[in-house]
């Protein structure tokens, strides 16, 4: 970077730049089972979460949500909490302006930075594409890879992508188990073999996983 | 801005505003909660975009699947070893229905740029995504 601040935190990593814009929370609720939340992947990002040991399964329809924006579907058989998450120069602060710390791009207007927004996410992990791998059966949870151990306490998890047909497609799912705290995730299709079986196999994650905490 | 709270610290004996914090910056809000401290691992935007890969129309192996590799995506500041702070957000990335059969996505990480690479069981099968390149 040629001008401005970069902050570390204790261990190193990236707390604050003024070369990249941040992301903030913009809304927070709940989808029943079946139901759907709308979102512009243009300039959002959808977390999701369960306060239950469960699945949470569902799909994304690209341009699906009104005014052609994303959707995401609910399948995961319960209510799940979500989260959606926006650019700093694409939110209006929803906190008072008047404390805190605020950073700008060039243009002076559009905002890299801010302590005025309410709530904001704290990166846990982000996993590339092709890093996890599923076997076995979707109930049987021996041979699915762990994302996440730890407290699931305001812990959500996103996904690029999603797709779930029941007893033939699970694609960036995941299994939140309240006993061990851990996110596992699920990544399997069947195949049939002429004249009647149907096999599971599992997949690598195809799209990008992302667990973050949210702050405040 | 009519005032601001600011705490700093750093690694340095020579400079420490509070002896409890070792590295890093906290900031409150108005409101008195703690938005960014010490601990917190906050992810940056440095591009954002689509792209575009065809599986191509060679086949290869029983039953045939088809490979194919996108063009460079620009992402200054990534390098083929650096994905504990460089990483590429994926989305929209599934094939449609009977195109996911074996399909493999991958990011090929290079120096300020990726690619993706793409199998699938259709033949010049072309998968649109969009990515955000982070930096945290």
């Amino acid at each position: 970077m040629g001008y401005g601040i970069e902050v570390y935190n204790e261990n190193g990593n990236l707390q604050f730049s003024t070369g990249q814009e941040s992301l903030t929370v913009i809304d927070t609720g709940t989808v029943a089972n079946t139901s759907a939340v709308d979102y512009n992947s243009a300039n959002e990002i959808l977390f999701v979460r369960r306060t239950t040991t469960g699945h949470i399964d569902g799909n994304t329809s690209k341009g699906g949500g009104a005014g052609g924006i994303d959707r995401w579907t609910n399948s995961s058989e319960a209510t799940v909490e979500y989260l959606l998450v926006k650019r700093t120069s694409q939110r209006a602060q929803d906190n008072s302006s008047t404390y805190g710390i605020k950073v700008f791009k060039s243009n002076g207007t559009s905002l890299q930075y801010s302590s005025g927004y309410s709530k904001g996410p704290k990166l846990i992990d982000i996993i590339p594409p092709g890093s996890t791998q599923s076997f076995g059966y979707p109930n049987d949870y021996t041979y699915k890879p762990v994302l996440y151990s730890g407290s699931l306490t305001d812990v959500w998890y996103g996904f690029g992508d999603m797709k779930f047909t029941l007893g033939t497609i699970i694609f960036q799912g995941t299994y939140w188990n309240y006993t061990a705290n851990t996110i596992q995730a699920l990544n399997q299709a069947t195949t049939f073999t002429y004249p009647n079986t149907y096999t599971w196999f599992g997949y690598p994650n195809i799209s990008t996983l992302f667990i973050l905490q949210r702050t405040t | 801005m009519e005032r601001v709270i600011l705490k700093v610290a750093l690694h340095t004996s020579s400079f420490k505003v509070l002896n409890y914090m070792s590295y890093g910056m906290q900031v409150f809000n108005a409101a008195g909660n703690l938005t960014l401290d010490t601990t917190y691992r906050v992810p940056g935007i440095v591009v954002i975009g689509s792209g575009s890969v065809n599986s191509g129309t060679t086949p290869s192996g029983t039953p045939a699947s088809y490979t194919g590799t996108s063009g460079n995506i620009s992402f200054p500041g990534m390098t083929p070893t650096n994905s504990a702070e460089f990483e590429v957000w994926i989305l929209d990335n599934i094939p449609s229905g009977g195109a996911w059969s074996v399909n493999q996505f991958t990011l090929n990480r290079g120096t300020n740029l990726f690619t993706v690479t793409f199998r699938t069981d259709t033949s010049n099968y072309t998968l649109n995504f969009d990515y955000i390149g982070m930096r945290f």
